[in-house]
């Protein structure tokens, strides 16, 4: 499965990206795909985000099925 | 999905023609406004010029959608507007504008209230506030 990654304000300048994409053979939890993005981005070890699953929020224990998109948001600005 | 956002700042114009609007509405009694403007902010002691807005758009717009939703259940309102920034928007200028109306006060100054601390919680729009220096740090919410 592909999955799609989206940076976004602090983080998008920080790693020097809008999106990554890469692909899966296997199911797997939202934590263990941060994890492997720490690694390929040293920076976000330093930045405090959540997690959104296809647009919704989502805990760390959610399991990946199928292809996706994961947004890593960090802290909102709005109004 | 209706899109919320509007490139750079919401003009006083704007506000009074979505006033205007509602004249024909006649059931209405009380509108209620919430208008964000862009502070000048000294950070260790360089100040604020402008903020640069981005956002999740698509999650940002359901979001926005799902707070009205969500407003409209719990109160009695007549409708219901947000619109946000999106862009650079210099300090003095409005960035948000969240409009609700309802046959009595009561309903639109509590709804007012609802939705614009769900927006600053719940949306994500990231904000740079730029320096006049051209330097720029990140915003966060309190």
């Amino acid at each position: 499965m592909n999955i799609t990654v989206l940076f976004f304000g602090l983080i998008a300048e920080k790693v020097n990206k809008e999106s990554y994409t890469f692909s899966l053979d296997k199911n797997i939890s939202i934590s263990t795909v941060i994890h492997q993005l720490k690694e390929t981005f040293k920076e976000l070890n330093y930045i405090e985000f959540q997690t959104a699953l296809n647009q919704k929020i989502v805990p760390l224990e959610e399991i990946i099925k199928s292809d996706c998109t994961i947004a890593l948001l960090p802290p909102f600005a709005g109004g | 999905m209706k899109n919320s956002f509007r490139e750079g700042s919401i003009s006083s114009e704007f506000i009074g023609e979505s006033i205007k609007k509602h004249q024909k509405k006649t059931a209405i009694g009380a509108h209620d406004i919430f208008l964000g403007q862009v502070r000048a902010d000294i950070i260790d002691g360089k100040e604020v010029k402008a903020i640069e807005y981005s956002a999740y758009e698509e999650m940002a717009n359901s979001k926005f959608h799902e707070i009205r939703e969500a407003t409209f259940e719990k109160f009695e309102l007549t409708c219901s507007h947000i619109y946000h920034s999106i862009g650079k928007v210099a300090v003095g200028e409005i960035c948000l504008f969240v409009f609700v109306s309802s046959a009595h006060r009561r309903a639109s100054f509590e709804a007012l209230e609802y939705m614009v601390e769900r927006i600053k919680k719940e949306v994500p729009v990231f904000g740079k506030e730029i320096f006049e220096d051209e330097t720029h740090v990140w915003k966060t919410n309190k």
